[in-house]
């Protein structure tokens, strides 16, 4: 009779046991997974959970499969759930694969909580300041006449960092778009042919542009509804351009940028491209410029054998590069396929009439973990632009 | 024979019937016939041959025909128009009696011309000669003259068949011409002898050539109409007249009775010239009432003229007038040229016991109009508008005595030629400013304060010039014909004053019609007048050795610019033009028993050239760099200075453009058929052109940012501003001698008797030319403006001896077949002109300098590291290798036909159409095949009417 009841009370202890187990785990379906916004076909994929236990401080890395069920059984307690996952979305006709997280925190596993939403961001590895928006047409005056002191370039930190524009190159090509030659040395795939580059002053830390944050580079940083009402207000761009040659007004407030070759006035019907770069750290402007100063020839409709000079920029260099045509004239890009593989527009034909007043406008992507835009990038300035937009800082 | 028979079968006819009634029903109705054969022509009429002798009768002599409805004209106190009946008579009773002159002018035969006395006491026949000899005499091409200076002739009928819408088109006929379309939109200056048509680097070669008009010179050397450093409008560098000498598109064609065009060595009468003498000989005496109405794809022309007679007191007068109106294509009526002349000649002869004098007398109007307007369907630009208009007064008088008794003294000849004009160009444009730009207006130098710019307002800009010009001409022609030499001698002085009375530009200094002026207003009749005093004497001598005949023409002209200040080394210097013309006439050889004459010539000559008045006073320079442009939020804390200079271009060592000429040539004619070829070599160092000179500015750049605006009230002054002191190199143009021209070929005439039967001729000319522009001085360039040295531009000058230039070379003929068909009133032409290749070279260039000057002026040599050096290397231009090669064109054939088609004599209808066929085949040049398309055909028509 003792040996039956030594039984029953192990096996009953036993069961006892079990139940504990059942209590510490939690049901796999956790997670709600909430896709980035705005994203074409998004799915995920290699979702990777890393919860981090607020009391005990133990972490676990757990698989999550695409529908949001984990793969282990997860612990009852509070965490911060940190995910990253592949992403694959759709651009245009075009897969991209990148990369997306998510950030919770105090989520509590509990039995029967109801799932934790997961709300996934966009993660540029990459990211760094882009061109958000060229403005080279200029105006016309209500009288038809030309304008052409309002142009502006607008560059943006696409990244969620904080990222510096000292030393940050602007550059216009030399070569035109709507005139494709044979370069002799063709040098494209490796550098971009310039020579009007100009620079954002600055030691290294003057000037920091927060995540989301963008700023202007203005022709004439002047209000210019003085002079034309069909133009807008510049005096608050965060830099000038110093043009030496040409119309140089100066507005003491705002500071001027360096040049570095040339006199960057952008063509007003959008045949050259643009590029924005940085030097690397060991090398000064004088050093580069003479050590990429070179001669090109080509030959022209006639047969004859036309040279000109102009100043390599390395495509390591370049962080962003941005085609712009005129549709009915464009034959070619100006930059590698690499670094840009599209054209965008104002005009439709040369001389456009209706070309005035319009820019290009980078599109946006989605939004990031702090609710900023993130810009669309592909490197494919056709898919990434707005073409003959209104620009953006008219009121 | 015939005719008497007819009379007499006639008469026999009526005295069959009742004769007394008959016979003085006769009487009264042979005067009302003749009452109204005047009225009107072509009814038959009845002659009672024994009341009425003062009658005519017209017949061909050869086949002794009538000649129906020939219309002769009777002058004398009055003109009469008569025209003969069915029967080639004509009564002359209604004319009052008197002494007459009697013309009578019937296509297909002779003219002919007889005083006579009415009434006629006989009837008067007149038999006509068929024109088969004078039908040589035809020319509807230009003729090489029998002129010992190579000359080509064009004469009325050529012109009347050629259909020119102005001068220009004339040059077609001269060896090297070719048909082109006429391009009225620009300035048409004249280049003879030359392949290409270079860049207003080398304007000596039209204002080198010069225009005399019935013996008066056309005078532009005081023609200062220019924008240069006001307007910002493309279309004003086509249409400036100024250092071009004669616009040909301003002269029309329609009362020239013949043009003389020399092209090898001119008289020492002319003068003032580099190149060649076009002379120009109007209608004088009478014509008939007579309108021009041509029309085009481009332009309709429509001109009116009437020339009278009187020979009793020996007066002739001439008048005319025309209108012509250019577009630049039919689409586009806002850019347009427009030309209005108008003209009255007389002339008037006293006979006296001991001399001639002749006395003439000639009034001409002419005005030309540019006009551009923007399409108000097309652009908000309501307000812009050009307008340039040229307005010319002419007054030329001229007395010549013949002197019948003198043994030497064969001629005097005197000659006031005066001219005004009134040249317009008014721009009135919107100006609005492209961003905040800096009012420069500045008049004295150094650094001011400035203002920004008004962002709009409509501008106005006026260019008033008045040129005027005063010759004076004392020619004597002496002759003597005593020894076996022969002297016709030429003895003459000249003088020549011109200056402008305009006021020049005009425009409010405050409203300026660009934003970045290089000059300021200037009036022109501060500019003092030109005077140009020239002697001259020349000796035309022959002389007869046996059977060969020796001919020269030795000239000298002697000139000197009188009213130039003393600092001018042009002042006072008497410069000398020796010219000789030189000709061997061999003894004529028969052949095939006809006479073969040949003639050898050659000559060498110097042409001179002086400087016009704009070229000896120019305009000063204004540079104005901005020195600080602080541009705040708040208008009355902003300034701008302005840093201005001002140069003085006149250059006092500008010496005058000499052309030295000569050439050699052959003559050939038998029987009507002419062969003339020659060669030419010209070369002229001097010529006048625009080359850049530079400066060193000094400046201070003001650094903007040393003033904080955020607690300023007011505008800071400058001293408050930190600034760097800079430097700058700084061009502007100055006249110097620096054009080459170097002209050389060959020009070749035949042309045939007309082939019996057709009456065509054949006409082949063409020419070889090779011409070579170039710089004939070094010269300064700057580096490119946009090449930074340490946050500054243009910091240094380059020294260049690279000859910047080009040659060009072509060959081409023009096959001409012309048919004068009289008996049916029609001229034909057909003409194949084959332009056999056009070759063009850019004269080879290094492109590198010879050495530099930095910003302190320091020289140094350039050397090949240099080439490499990232900021000295922008000083050479880099040429690729084919730029230096010689290019050809090949061949660019085209047929032309010209009709003209005389209708009852009065109406002359004529069409052609140049291009109609056209041969123009692709090329290759550097692997690339070009391909031609020509041009589609051009054509037009006209009509004269002779009322």
């Amino acid at each position: 009779m003792k040996k039956y009841l030594f039984i029953i009370v192990t096996l009953l202890t036993a069961m006892a046991c079990q139940k504990d187990n059942l209590q510490t785990q939690s049901t796999v379906a956790l997670i709600q997974i909430d896709k980035p916004q705005n994203l074409k076909n998004a799915q995920l994929s290699h979702i990777k959970l890393t919860a981090r236990e607020a009391n005990t401080g133990l972490t676990t890395l757990l698989d999550v499969s695409p529908e949001g069920l984990l793969t282990q059984k997860l612990p009852f307690g509070s965490y911060t759930f940190s995910l990253e996952a592949t992403i694959s979305y759709e651009v245009g006709e075009e897969k991209v694969q990148g990369k997306a997280k998510s950030y919770v925190e105090n989520v509590l596993v509990k039995p029967e909580t109801s799932p934790t939403v997961c709300k996934f961001f966009l993660i540029n590895e990459k990211a760094n300041f882009v061109i958000k928006e060229l403005f080279y047409t200029g105006n016309t005056t209500p009288e038809g006449k030309s304008y052409n002191g309002d142009k502006y370039f607008l560059i943006y930190n696409n990244s969620d960092s904080v990222l510096y524009a000292d030393g940050l190159l602007i550059s216009q090509s030399k070569f035109l778009t709507s005139a494709q030659n044979m370069y002799t040395p063709d040098v494209m795939n490796e550098a971009f042919t310039t020579s009007q580059i100009v620079m954002i002053p600055g030691d290294g830390d003057d000037y920091p542009i927060q995540p989301g944050a963008q700023f202007v580079v203005a022709n004439n940083a002047i209000n210019h509804l003085e002079y034309n009402s069909n133009s807008l207000d510049l005096s608050t761009a965060e830099f000038e351009i110093d043009l030496i040659a040409s119309i140089n007004v100066d507005n003491p407030l705002v500071p001027n940028t360096i040049g570095v070759t040339g006199s960057l006035l952008m063509n007003n019907q959008g045949l050259q491209s643009y590029v924005i770069a940085k030097l690397p750290k060991d090398v000064s402007v004088d050093q580069y410029l003479k050590d990429n100063f070179y001669t090109y020839s080509w030959k022209n409709a006639l047969g004859n054998t036309q040279t000109s000079t102009g100043y390599k920029l390395p495509n390591d260099y370049i962080i962003d590069a941005v085609n712009v045509g005129i549709q009915q004239n464009y034959q070619w890009l100006v930059t590698a396929p690499s670094i840009d593989m599209g054209y965008t527009y104002t005009s439709v034909i040369n001389a456009d009439l209706n070309r005035f007043g319009k820019s290009v406008i980078r599109k946006v992507l989605s939004t990031s973990a702090t609710g900023k835009d993130i810009l669309q990038d592909t490197n494919n300035s056709a898919a990434d632009f707005i073409p003959q937009a209104k620009p953006s800082l008219y009121k | 024979m015939f005719f008497l028979a007819n009379f007499v079968q006639f008469k026999f006819s009526l005295i069959k019937d009742n004769t007394n009634y008959t016979v003085q029903m006769r009487q009264i109705y042979s005067s009302l016939c003749v009452g109204i054969v005047l009225l009107s022509s072509g009814i038959d009429v009845l002659y009672a041959q024994q009341n009425s002798k003062n009658l005519l009768q017209i017949t061909t002599s050869s086949t002794n025909q009538v000649i129906p409805r020939a219309t002769i004209h009777l002058l004398g106190k009055k003109e009469y128009s008569l025209t003969t009946d069915a029967n080639g008579q004509l009564d002359f009773t209604q004319i009052p009696a008197g002494s007459y002159i009697l013309e009578l002018r019937h296509i297909g035969y002779k003219a002919f011309r007889q005083r006579l006395q009415l009434p006629l006491s006989q009837p008067l026949l007149i038999a006509l000669n068929r024109l088969e000899i004078a039908i040589d005499e035809v020319y509807i091409t230009a003729k090489e003259s029998s002129n010992i200076s190579r000359s080509s002739v064009i004469n009325r009928k050529a012109m009347e068949h050629l259909q020119p819408s102005s001068f220009t088109d004339i040059l077609e006929l001269l060896p090297g011409g070719r048909a082109k379309d006429p391009s009225l939109m620009q300035v048409n200056g004249i280049n003879l002898r030359a392949a290409g048509n270079p860049s207003s680097n080398y304007d000596i070669n039209s204002l080198g050539t010069a225009f005399v008009m019935d013996g008066n010179a056309i005078n532009n050397n005081a023609n200062i109409q220019s924008v240069n450093g006001f307007s910002t409008s493309g279309n004003n560098e086509r249409r400036n007249i100024s250092n071009i000498g004669v616009d040909m598109r301003s002269l029309n064609t329609d009362n020239i009775e013949k043009i003389e065009i020399i092209r090898g060595i001119p008289s020492a009468e002319y003068g003032d010239l580099t190149s060649g003498v076009i002379l120009i000989d109007r209608k004088k005496g009478f014509t008939p009432w007579s309108a021009r109405l041509k029309s085009d794809g481009f332009s309709k022309l429509f001109s009116v003229e009437k020339g009278f007679t009187n020979l009793k007191r020996n007066f002739k007068i001439n008048i005319d007038a025309g209108y012509l109106d250019a577009k630049s294509n039919p689409t586009d009526i806002y850019t347009n040229f427009k030309r209005v002349n108008a003209s009255v000649r007389m002339e008037k002869t006293w006979q006296k016991e001991r001399a001639t004098y002749v006395y003439s007398n000639n009034l001409d109007y002419k005005t030309t109009i540019d006009g551009e307007r923007i399409d108000p369907d097309n652009d908000f630009l309501l307000t812009d508008k050009y307008r340039s208009q040229n307005q010319e007064f002419r007054l030329a008088n001229n007395l010549k005595v013949f002197f019948k008794k003198l043994d030497w003294l064969k001629s005097l000849d005197f000659t006031s030629n005066l001219s005004y004009s009134s040249n317009r160009i008014e721009e009135t444009r919107l100006f609005q400013a492209k961003s905040a730009e800096i009012l420069t207006n500045s008049l004295l130098p150094g650094s001011h304060e400035a203002s920004f710019i008004k962002p709009s307002y409509i501008s106005n800009l006026t260019v008033d010039g008045q040129p005027f010009t005063a010759q004076t001409k004392a020619l004597a022609k002496i002759v003597f014909n005593k020894t076996p030499l022969k002297h016709h001698i030429k003895v003459g002085v000249e003088s020549n004053y011109s200056k402008n009375f305009g006021k020049g530009q005009q425009f409010d200094l405050d409203l300026p019609p660009t934003s970045s002026l290089t000059a300021r207003p200037r009036a022109y009749d501060d500019i003092p007048g030109l005077h140009l005093l020239t002697a001259f004497a020349e000796d035309q001598l022959s002389i007869k050795a046996g059977k060969h005949r020796f001919e020269a023409m030795l000239g000298i002209r002697a000139f000197s610019l009188t009213s130039l200040d003393q600092r001018f080394d042009l002042a006072n210097k008497v410069q000398v033009d020796p010219r000789a013309n030189v000709r061997w006439e061999l003894p004529t050889v028969q052949l095939a028993g006809s006479p073969l004459r040949l003639s050898l010539s050659g000559g060498y000559g110097i042409h001179t050239k002086t400087p016009t008045l704009s070229m000896l006073y120019p305009s000063l320079f204004y540079r104005d760099i901005t020195e600080l442009s602080y541009y705040t939020a708040d208008p009355a804390t902003r300034l701008a200075w302005v840093n201005t200079s001002i140069y003085d271009p006149t250059n006092r060592q500008l010496s005058n453009s000499r052309n030295k000429k000569w050439e050699f040539g052959a003559d050939v004619s038998y029987k009507s058929n002419q062969f003339s070829v020659n060669y030419f070599q010209e070369n002229l160092q001097d010529g006048f052109r625009d080359m850049s000179h530079f400066e060193t500015i000094s400046f201070t750049k003001y650094n903007s940012n040393s003033v904080d605006p955020t607690n300023l009230t007011s505008k800071p002054s400058i001293t408050d501003f930190t600034g760097e002191a800079q430097q700058q190199y700084y061009g502007y143009q100055r006249v110097e001698n620096g054009s080459q021209v170097n002209k050389k070929g060959i020009e070749y005439t035949f042309s045939s008797a007309r082939i019996r039967g057709i009456n065509t001729r054949v006409t082949v000319n063409g020419a070889w030319y090779i011409t070579k522009y170039n710089t004939s001085q070094a010269y300064y360039k700057t580096i490119p403006s946009n090449v930074i040295t340490d946050g500054k531009t243009l910091q240094y000058l380059g020294y260049y001896e690279d000859p910047d230039g080009n040659t060009y070379e072509q060959l081409n003929t023009n096959l001409t077949l012309d048919s004068y068909l009289p008996q049916w009133g029609l001229t034909f032409s057909s003409s194949i002109q084959s332009l056999w290749y056009f070759d063009t070279q850019r004269q080879y260039m290094s492109g590198s300098p010879v050495g530099y000057y930095d910003i302190e002026g320091q020289y140094f040599d350039y050397t090949e590291a240099n080439k490499t050096d990232g900021i000295l290397s922008n000083l050479t231009t880099k040429y690729g290798e084919n730029i230096f090669d010689k290019y050809r064109t090949p061949i660019d054939l085209q047929v032309n036909f010209k009709v003209t088609k005389d209708i009852k004599q009065r109406i002359k209808a004529s069409m052609f159409v140049n291009r109609l066929f056209t041969y123009t085949p692709s090329y290759e040049r550097n692997d690339v095949t070009i391909r031609r398309r020509s041009a589609a055909p051009y054509f037009g028509m006209e009509i004269s009417i002779n009322f």
